[in-house]
């Protein structure tokens, strides 16, 4: 059926297999509990996860870096197809004045026998036109310009 | 973490489109003027002229106008923040996944037990 819908090409699409079967990966993205334990970069702690897991719920989560810095993530939940899909939007919630940055992660649960390949894109919002899914992504021009950026 | 200061919305939506990222490719390789560009494209001048419009708004180009011609050149600034951005959320997602597999893997006995 209608999988992921990308709207644009991904900035970043990420693979990883774990020893786990589905349902576990599954909950370990939609439990708060279970969120708390291993969500951010290592030695971050989540003092405050709240989330509405369905369509159109909001979510937040709050990160505390090791120099007790607070960094927060807020969005929505676009589509949940447990165990398999799960998207929602993912807006960083900056200190004025920087702007916010509103984008979308999407994750695909992928079962083979008693392990879960995740499949996670982040990509920006639609906002115009002629999209070509065949197109390579951004990573791609990224990878030209950081060339230039870098000389 | 995550602070940056270029309009990374207006970035990432400017790229979102293929012409326009063959475009901002194109001026990799060195600064073009708009009949330049165009002249690459099977699209219309019109058409390639709203696009640079847009990469220009996005901040992702600065045009110099010099008699009659519009010079297009890659402007630094707002790609670094753009790459840095993604740079970020990357190594985000990388460090979650390794705590997520440790967490997993802790915890499968206890789950084995349910």
């Amino acid at each position: 059926m209608n999988q992921t819908k990308t709207a644009n090409a991904p900035m970043l699409t990420l693979r990883r297999t774990f020893a786990a079967p589905r349902a576990r990966v599954f909950d370990a993205w939609t439990k708060p509990d279970v969120l708390k334990e291993w969500f951010g970069p290592p030695g971050f702690t989540i003092p405050t996860v709240s989330m509405d897991v369905v369509v159109g719920g909001a979510y937040r989560i709050v990160m505390r870096a090791p120099d007790g810095e607070d960094y927060i993530v807020t969005g929505e939940f676009k589509a949940i197809r447990p165990p398999e899909h799960l998207s929602y939007t993912w807006i960083w919630d900056e200190m004025p004045p920087d702007p916010q940055v509103n984008t979308l992660v999407s994750i695909d649960f992928i079962e083979h026998g008693n392990e879960t390949e995740i499949v996670l894109t982040h990509e920006g919002f639609a906002s115009e036109e002629s999209r070509d899914r065949h197109q390579k992504g951004w990573l791609d021009t990224f990878a030209s310009l950081e060339k230039v950026v870098t000389t | 973490m995550v602070k940056q200061s270029a309009d990374l919305d207006a970035v990432f939506s400017a790229l979102a489109d293929p012409t326009r990222r063959k475009i901002v490719e194109r001026l990799t390789r060195g600064d073009l003027s708009a009949g330049e560009i165009a002249a690459g494209f099977s699209i219309s001048q019109p058409a390639i002229s709203k696009h640079l419009k847009v990469l220009e708004r996005s901040g992702l180009l600065k045009r110099k106008i010099i008699g009659r011609e519009h010079h297009l050149r890659l402007a630094p600034r707002a790609m670094q923040a753009a790459t840095s951005w993604i740079e970020t959320q990357q190594k985000f997602w990388t460090a979650s996944f390794d705590r997520l597999d440790t967490y997993l893997a802790t915890t499968k006995d206890e789950d084995d037990k349910r």
